[in-house]
């Protein structure tokens, strides 16, 4: 594990770590994907709900932010919408089972990069997905 | 003058002599009572003044006058009287003494019955007799009855010459009935010269009418004999005149001489087919051949063409041998030319018979019409010719109307006839080959002299087609009730307006979902704000109107509406232009479904689907994520065995993933909420996409993948998405099913209207039994389960509803030795579009 680290660490400097807020209600994937991204190289912070990303995001800056869809309190449609408001701008990962087009299309138009369903990809593919955006 | 025209005359004429008889024997019948009145009356008057006054002064009617000498002479010359007229049956005297009337003397001798001795008096005397003795004027009595009979009593006064007293007065007594008689008598004496005046007058008139008959047909005998021209004539065998009878010069105006051995009878003949009539005439001379009512022609001096009926016989010489023609030639132009004006009549008839649009008949009132007359326009109705009628030769009129309405003609025409009119009737005739023609008939009897109708005249007119369109006319009003009954009570809005969309019509469903009444909508534009529309954005309004009144063609969407109560409701609405012949927009035909009930549970079928999507997968995505972790070591090292279960584990996890995702698209696929939209697509570049991600499936196999595809394929309107799970069904399972080392051939081609795909494989043949449910959910061929018993049998199930509600086919084919072939194929028009809310994945 720490051998793995150190390998990103040589190969991403640590000036440009990019930081990774999750947004996430179930457990199961945000532990998952936390151990992931800072395996990865990553700077990863997550949150439960929509209200903890607003919060978080109103305070401190980040690079990505992974967003479930069905959460409690506020969902990511409602945090993508208010992020827009007030214009928190960063790059923005829809992640969730929801897998309709529509929803696809509405979370596009209120500013994600991508949408991905969790259960059809690996979670490599999410991380590369990531990637492949960090210099996008 | 004609036979009715003269028994009128005779009867007008009888009629004014009885009358002027009656007139006439009743005048003088008066005149004859007055004439024997006055003459009855002078004659008393010049008796009375004959008798001497001094004699008759001297009677004193009493008994002593008897034998006295005035008594005697009076008698005397009283009986005279009765000898001068037989009809005065009794002569007196009688004078007037204390208001009594006694006799003086009569004409009777003593020993009558009848005798009247002097001084009696007249007791049955009345009021007549008194009279000349009060105004001393002579008078005529009216009948009086009294002892002796019935009388008419002639009084005439004897007056004192100086004072003019009535001293007396004479009665000269005629019998009643010979008074009467007598004035008849006189009257029938006169009265018998009017029957002799009208027999006299009645042989006149019939004396003349003969001599004018006579006259008549003396003048036609002299015209027949004028006319009746001929001449005698005798040729040689060459036709050269030897003899011409000098009437020639009035028929022809030739002299005999002009012609006699100068001429032939073909020299006279028109120049026009002389040779014709000279090779006829040779033809008789050759055979000896009596000539018998020959028309001929003849020129005549001034050129005018003469028909002549010549006859003629064979002049032989004692050899037999013939020497020429003898015979006679009759003028018959006359004839000719009648004839010729019958004929011009006949054609002219002929002629407009055939000219009127109908049948013209002529026929026996009979029950079968029996013809007597029918103009050939009957074979054009009916297909038999007219001569078939005539006398029912081989069919009746009556056999050719409908059997339905052969009473109904029948009562008709008799009803007509019966109330002496004209009828006008329709009624149905068979024709030769049994189709019903309508026809329409006119007629009228024709009433004989007795008032019977023998015959009856007619035309019947074709009326099928007029009879059709009337009958289309009233089927197509049925339809036109049926259709708006249709409309008025259709359960979706229907509104008619003029090209610019103001309200001409509502149904009452356009009122029941709009809140609006129909007297708000009509007359008003619909779908403003003003009633329920207008609540869209603006493009989709100007794009509506550019479809219907710019392109003309029917615009199809769903719109958003605001009832009267404020409440917003959407209708899927088809707006249709109605096109008059300048292909311009006259009406427009809006239909408008209130689809909001129809929204909602689509909205509840896609929220379900897309719950139990999420429900289901989040949980086997976190499973799926951990173990590839674990697996990749996030969560510390793992033992080989630990890595083997882990793999197992992540693999069925995939498939049950799998089973969701097609699960899910079973649901959206029958609860119809999945969307198609087609998009330009280019297949090969979506087959070769397909079969690369499928290589990590099939790199244990080494299959030999080959790809047939026809250059060029045309790029087609396609959903990529749906377009891709077809091609992954296919070719997934081709690899599935091929053995090591097998063959799977690819294939995209056209053929005239469709783009084919094809996946052919050599791998086990389709078995016979399983061909027909290969299609079916959850089905899996008995060898295929062998080979991979993992499917989950659902992926043709889907593949073949998407192709299907897409418009386009699937079928494919599998024997024995031969590969096994899917395939689907779309029309080049592309798949057809359809609105969703979800997408398959």
């Amino acid at each position: 594990m720490v051998e793995c680290k150190e390998i990103i660490n040589l190969t991403m400097p640590k000036d440009s770590k990019k930081k990774i807020l999750v947004a996430e209600d179930e457990q199961a994937y945000s532990r998952a994907l936390v151990l992931k991204l800072q395996n990865s190289g990553f700077e990863v912070e997550s949150v439960e709900n929509g209200e903890g990303a607003l919060k978080v995001l109103e305070t401190s800056h980040f690079d990505f932010l992974l967003s479930d869809l069905i959460m409690p309190k506020m969902d990511g449609f409602e945090l993508l919408q208010k992020l827009k408001e007030k214009g928190i701008d960063l790059k923005i990962i829809v992640i969730s089972n929801l897998s309709q087009t529509e929803i696809e299309k509405k979370v596009k138009d209120l500013g994600a990069m991508d949408f991905i369903c969790k259960s059809d990809v690996s979670i490599a593919d999410v991380v590369s997905k990531i990637k492949d955006l960090v210099d996008y | 003058m004609s036979k009715g025209k003269f028994k009128l005359i005779f009867l007008l004429i009888l009629t004014a002599l009885i009358i002027f008889s009656a007139v006439f024997v009743y005048l003088d019948w008066v005149y004859q009572k007055e004439e024997i009145e006055r003459r009855s009356l002078m004659m008393a008057e010049t008796i009375a003044t004959g008798l001497d006054g001094q004699m008759v002064r001297q009677l004193s009617a009493s008994a002593s006058d008897q034998g006295g000498l005035a008594y005697t002479s009076i008698k005397d010359r009283l009986a005279r009287v009765r000898e001068i007229d037989p009809n005065i049956r009794f002569a007196y005297l009688y004078l007037k003494r204390e208001n009594k009337l006694y006799f003086l003397v009569d004409s009777e001798p003593r020993e009558s019955e009848d005798y009247l001795p002097p001084g009696e008096e007249y007791t049955e005397a009345d009021d007549y007799y008194f009279r000349p003795f009060v105004d001393g004027e002579s008078l005529i009595t009216e009948p009086v009855t009294d002892r002796w009979g019935s009388w008419v009593s002639v009084l005439a006064p004897l007056k004192n010459m100086q004072t003019g007293e009535v001293f007396a007065v004479l009665g000269l007594d005629y019998r009643s009935r010979a008074w009467t008689q007598s004035i008849f008598w006189e009257t029938i004496k006169t009265s018998v010269f009017i029957p002799f005046l009208f027999i006299l007058l009645l042989f006149i008139f019939f004396v003349t009418r003969l001599v004018f008959k006579i006259k008549k047909t003396g003048d036609l005998f002299n015209e027949m004999t004028q006319q009746s021209r001929t001449y005698i004539w005798e040729i040689d065998d060459e036709g050269k005149y030897i003899y011409v009878s000098d009437q020639i010069k009035d028929i022809l105006g030739y002299e005999s001489s002009e012609l006699i051995g100068q001429k032939t009878v073909f020299d006279l003949h028109p120049e026009v087919d002389r040779e014709k009539f000279k090779a006829e005439i040779f033809a008789r001379f050759r055979n000896k051949q009596e000539i018998a009512g020959l028309e001929n022609q003849a020129t005549s001096k001034d050129d005018q063409v003469v028909w002549f009926l010549s006859s003629g016989k064979p002049v032989l010489n004692e050899f037999g041998k013939l020497t020429g023609y003898r015979g006679s030639s009759t003028d018959i132009s006359k004839i000719k030319e009648v004839e010729r004006l019958l004929r011009e009549n006949q054609d002219k008839f002929q002629n407009l018979v055939s000219n009127v649009p109908g049948v013209v008949y002529r026929c026996i009132n009979d029950e079968n019409w029996t013809m007597q007359y029918i103009s050939d326009h009957i074979k054009e109705l009916s297909g038999y010719p007219a001569e078939d009628f005539i006398n029912n030769k081989v069919r009746s009129y009556a056999s050719i109307i409908h059997p339905d309405d052969a009473d109904l003609v029948a009562t008709e025409i008799r009803e007509a006839i019966n109330n002496n009119e004209n009828w006008g009737i329709e009624y149905r005739v068979c024709d030769i080959n049994g189709n019903i023609k309508w026809v329409s008939e006119q007629g009228f009897g024709l009433a004989n002299q007795d008032g019977k109708v023998y015959f009856l005249d007619g035309i019947i007119v074709d009326i099928t087609k007029q009879k059709q369109i009337q009958l289309e006319l009233i089927e197509s009003k049925k339809d036109l009730e049926k259709f708006k009954l249709a409309v008025d009570n259709a359960s979706d809005h229907i509104v008619i307006t003029d090209a610019d969309g103001v309200c001409l019509y509502a149904n009452d469903a356009a009122e029941t979902i709009t809140g609006f009444s129909k007297k708000e909508i009509i007359g008003k534009k619909v779908g403003t704000k003003e009633n329920w529309g207008g609540y869209m954005p603006k493009e989709i309004y100007e794009k509506l109107w550019q479809t219907i009144k710019t392109d003309k063609k029917p615009y199809i969407g769903e719109l958003k509406n605001k009832r009267k109560n404020g409440q917003e409701y959407e209708v899927r609405v088809s707006i249709s232009p109605v096109l008059n012949e300048n292909d311009e927009v006259i009406f427009l035909v809006g239909i408008e479904r209130d689809i909001t009930e129809e929204k909602i549970i689509d909205r509840q079928k896609t929220e379900f689907v897309s719950l139990a999507s999420h429900q289901l997968k989040t949980p086997i995505g976190a499973i799926q994520w951990n173990l590839e972790m674990l697996l990749d070591g996030d969560y510390g090292k793992i033992t080989s065995k630990q890595r083997k279960i882990l793999t197992e584990s992540m693999y069925l996890g995939s498939r049950m993933n799998e089973l969701i995702n097609a699960l899910l698209n079973v649901s959206r696929l029958e609860m119809g909420v999945f969307i198609i939209e087609p998009k330009p697509t280019d297949f090969v570049e979506l087959c070769d996409e397909v079969i690369k991600e499928m290589e990590s499936k099939r790199a244990d196999k080494e299959h030999e993948v080959t790809k047939n595809y026809q250059p060029d394929l045309p790029i087609i309107p396609a959903d990529i998405k749906l377009l891709r799970i077809i091609f992954q069904n296919f070719i997934s399972n081709a690899i599935k099913y091929t053995p090591s080392k097998g063959r799977i051939t690819v294939t995209l081609k056209t053929d005239e209207n469709n783009l084919i795909f094809e996946v052919a494989n050599n791998g086990q043949p389709i078995p016979e039994a399983d061909k027909d449910k290969i299609f079916d959910k959850m089905f899996r061929a008995s060898n295929a389960q062998e080979q991979d018993p993992d499917g989950n049998g659902l992926g043709l199930y889907i593949v073949k509803q998407i192709v299907e509600n897409a418009g386009g086919k699937i079928w494919f084919t599998s024997n024995e030795g031969e590969d096994t072939v899917f395939a689907c194929s779309f029309p080049l028009s592309g798949m057809i579009p359809r609105e969703g809310a979800k997408k398959l994945s």
